[in-house]
């Protein structure tokens, strides 16, 4: 019975875990790549969350539609918002700090538009996979295994893009050196919208997957990037290995410190563990320097 | 020449996979002008940064005045007398020119924070000093006519001149100009050059990044040539220039 | 140049006269209400100016507030401190908290002192309501809370119970406030940090440690957050843990940004502007108002980015224009 109880909370802190780490894989790829903290990222997959709740619980489309629907969606909101918000920042002085106020305000915006469209309440959306597997004792929806089989999926397709593809490869020149990478002629710019639209379509496929298992709520985004920084923090600031690490290392606390204690208790010990682990190492577990 | 100033051991810079700095060594003796000379990416400015403390040696020393500098973080290495000038024009846009060159001193210059919190008379004083102090950098940088503007709308030379004057004013022993020529036409290079012989006559020592291969040669006393992050030359310029590995690696910018 | 610094100071005298006669025009409990509370946001605003002013964002500011808030009331309900000597201590703990933080996350490069004051805004609202409660009162707060008085025997004996009294002593701490802030900007202190936030890189290789002086400048930042708090307890009475989260911050950095960033009365400007059009035209906006502020920062941030303060700089400007079109 016991080891019952932790292999379920295994399997769910997997799940959580991989989904805290598409989320902050998202806001690592942004700051790597643009130095930017998108403080919007949570709102992000909030409305993922809504788009899977308008295409799979309003008009019963398929899961797979709406999935590319939701990537799509929301990256190309992340890549206008890129263009019209952030860039003309890069031109003026004290680049950094103003962006930030920036994606602070969208963050903002963005949850009270959702608030005043959506409504205040919390929404269900119905499952895509129904019914539950057993597996050596232990059982699960397979809602939930296919979230965690579909964010296995992203993560190495997002790998294999960037470290295969051209076009993924000019994106880590950039993160390391933008100005050798403009040397030879890579269109930072270009780069930079489309960073940051990959970075919002994770947490937006992130919102989509994790939609019907927790339900939607225009507030979901404030509660997201606080976990989103966590991970971050205990991964490492823009390390992508280390985003996916932290995830998991969160998910697993989580998962099992509520089984032990109650959600607020949960959260503080998380805050302190966190904070101890800034001061032993404050570069994360896999950052850098 | 003087004593050995500055001088780097076996320095070497890993970047990941990357070598980008393998195993340096030189040596600058105080009074000396020095060019470090070399294509685009052999790692000129990486070891600037290593010297100046903002990236960490992966292996090898930095001594400066007999002391090992290499991990000492960058305010405190330009404290010492290291100060550096930036390839890409770093200036307090926002701020006046002679504002600039204010901060420049501000370290070296005994204003202390609660007396200039409340005004107090001894420190007024030492503003006034630090002004004209300041303003005597400027004169000697031509700048002192435009000491009122801010920095950000000076002309491009202008700005390469305020930034050496910066650098001045933080009375370094040891000045590390990263590319001070460039983007600059012929008067202004001949502007600048001077300035910088008259640097040297004052005493300081000077290591300097350049492309423009004129101005290395009239002004350099020694050149190091530096290649995929190893030395593949020192010497007089004119010697250097003859060497047929360097022509091939580098084959210069000439004006 | 003599002559604009008579105007200037005429210009000082004028407004605080007129501050302080508005309790000639009414005896409105209300209008004094609003009044407080606009100095006691016009203090936390300026505070969170200054931390702004070293290039960094103190999500936690509203958290350092709540330490003031709570410290003060602490001191003096538990501990019977007198108000007095409760509101400075409470100041000096909100300052010390916050150079812990600082030491440990303003060393390093890029953002985590904004996630760190993220997390640690949450982790004190999580503390706060949940943790102590027979100390800290859990989620409903602190109740009661005593208003200040002097009492100085046989000589003056003042109550500040009512608004009217209060308004006088956060009219006093608005301009103490104030005047430090501008000292401190048209100081060397404040140079510097503007040099910071300008160029980290350029302000090290000159020499200056940019870690003090983001520490110091934090640490100022918070010392007023922490009189905000106490302010604010010993006015409104009751406080909660829920004053002090993440979204007590967002409306005053709306304040700073219409207001100006870089100036000393931006911050004064913007909270005054805002919080007067909330209160007396926005009444009945309730989420449109949360809504139009969150616009008002990005639209403020994108397209003048220097606050409402630099306003005559921008239109001057067309002012010059329209006058050769009429010469013409």
């Amino acid at each position: 019975m016991e080891t019952t109880l932790l292999l379920q909370g295994g399997l769910n802190g997997v799940m959580l875990g991989l989904n805290y780490g598409l989320i902050a894989l998202g806001l690592s790829l942004i700051f790597g790549i643009m130095g930017i903290v998108n403080f919007a990222h949570g709102e992000m997959y909030m409305l993922g969350g809504y788009v899977a709740y308008y295409l799979v619980g309003r008009f019963r489309i398929n899961f797979l539609a709406t999935m590319i629907a939701g990537v799509a969606i929301v990256g190309l909101l992340g890549a206008l918002i890129e263009k019209i918000l952030f860039r003309p920042l890069t031109t003026r002085p004290k680049e950094a700090l103003t962006s930030l106020i920036a994606a602070v305000g969208l963050a903002w915006v963005l949850q009270m538009l959702a608030v005043i469209c959506f409504g205040e309440l919390d929404r269900n959306v119905p499952s895509a996979f129904k019914g539950i597997i057993h597996m050596g004792g232990v059982v699960i929806t397979k809602e939930r295994l296919a979230a965690i089989i579909i964010a296995l999926v992203l993560v190495s397709v997002l790998t294999l893009f960037l470290m295969k593809t051209r076009i993924g490869m000019a994106i880590r020149a950039v993160a390391q050196d933008k100005e050798a990478a403009a040397l030879q002629g890579i269109q930072v710019s270009r780069i930079n919208s489309l960073a940051f639209g990959i970075g919002c379509a994770l947490a937006g496929a992130a919102g989509v997957l994790m939609a019907p298992i927790f339900c939607v709520s225009p507030f979901l985004g404030g509660e997201v990037i606080l976990k989103a920084f966590l991970v971050v923090i205990l991964g490492g600031m823009g390390s992508i290995p280390g985003a996916m690490l932290g995830g998991l290392v969160l998910g697993f606390i989580e998962s099992f410190g509520s089984l032990f204690f109650t959600v607020p208790t949960v959260n503080a010990i998380t805050f302190v563990l966190i904070i101890i682990i800034l001061i032993v190492r404050p570069q994360g577990l896999l950052g850098h320097e | 020449m003087g004593m050995i100033l500055l001088e780097v051991k076996n320095l070497t810079k890993q970047f990941g996979g990357l070598l980008a700095v393998n195993q340096l060594d030189f040596s600058i003796n105080q009074g000396e002008i020095i060019g470090l000379i070399g294509p685009n990416g052999a790692g000129k400015t990486t070891v600037f940064n290593m010297i100046t403390g903002t990236f960490r040696p992966t292996r090898g020393e930095v001594i400066f005045m007999g002391e090992e500098v290499g991990r000492l973080k960058p305010n405190r290495i330009a404290q010492l007398g290291v100060v550096r000038s930036f390839q890409l024009t770093n200036l307090f846009g926002e701020m006046t020119v002679i504002q600039n060159v204010i901060l420049g001193s501000h370290q070296k210059s005994g204003v202390g924070l609660w007396g200039s919190l409340w005004n107090t008379k001894s420190t007024r004083r030492k503003e006034i000093e630090s002004e004209r102090e300041a303003i005597r950098t400027l004169e000697f940088m031509g700048l002192a006519e435009h000491q009122k503007m801010l920095a950000k709308n000076l002309t491009h030379g202008q700005q390469r001149r305020l930034e050496v004057a910066v650098v001045l004013a933080a009375r370094p022993e040891v000045l590390l100009l990263d590319e001070p020529l460039q983007g600059m036409n012929h008067e202004e290079v001949r502007d600048m050059l001077n300035r910088i012989a008259e640097i040297r006559r004052e005493g300081k020592t000077i290591l300097l990044v350049e492309h423009n291969m004129r101005a290395v040669t009239s002004i350099c006393d020694r050149v190091i040539v530096l290649n995929f992050g190893q030395k593949i030359d020192e010497g007089s310029p004119q010697k250097v220039m003859q060497n047929p590995e360097v022509i091939e690696a580098y084959l210069g910018v000439e004006e | 140049m003599n002559k604009r610094w008579i105007v200037v100071w005429i210009g000082y005298g004028v407004l605080l006269g007129l501050l302080l006669t508005i309790p000639l025009f009414t005896d409105e409990a209300y209008v004094f209400h609003i009044l407080c509370l606009i100095g006691i946001n016009i203090i936390f605003a300026c505070s969170l100016n200054t931390i702004l002013n070293i290039g960094e964002l103190n999500l936690a500011h509203a958290a350092f507030m709540g330490i003031g808030a709570y410290a003060s009331t602490l001191l003096v309900m538990r501990f019977s401190f007198s108000f007095w000597l409760a509101m400075p201590l409470a100041m000096i703990a909100a300052a010390i908290i916050s150079l812990a933080i600082g030491f440990l996350t303003l060393r390093f490069k890029g953002a985590y002192f904004l996630l760190f004051t993220f997390l640690f805004a949450e982790l004190v609202r999580i503390l706060l309501s949940n943790f102590w409660i027979g100390l800290f009162g859990g989620i409903p707060g602190l109740t009661n809370i005593p208003r200040p008085s002097i009492q100085i025997p046989w000589l003056f004996h003042m109550e500040f119970n009512s608004n009217k009294d209060f308004y006088y002593l956060i009219l006093v701490m608005v301009v103490i406030t104030v005047f430090v802030m501008r000292r401190m900007d048209q100081s060397r202190l404040g140079m510097v940090f503007r040099a910071i936030s300008q160029s980290e890189t350029l302000t090290e290789s000159i020499g200056i440690s940019s870690m003090k002086f983001k520490i110091l400048g934090c640490a100022i930042g918070c010392l007023f957050a922490g009189l905000a708090g106490s302010l604010y307890a010993h006015f409104v009475r009751i406080i909660t843990p829920a004053d002090f989260s993440i979204h007590a911050v967002l409306t005053p950095i709306a304040y700073v940004v219409v207001g100006g960033m870089g100036s000393v009365f931006g911050p004064v400007i913007g909270t005054s502007f805002l919080m007067i059009l909330s209160h007396f035209f926005l009444r009945e906006f309730g989420l449109y108002e949360l809504l139009l502020y969150g616009v008002i920062i990005v639209l403020i941030i994108r397209f003048m980015p220097e606050g409402l303060i630099s306003l005559p700089r921008v239109i001057a400007p067309w002012f010059g224009k329209l006058s050769t079109r009429e010469r013409e």
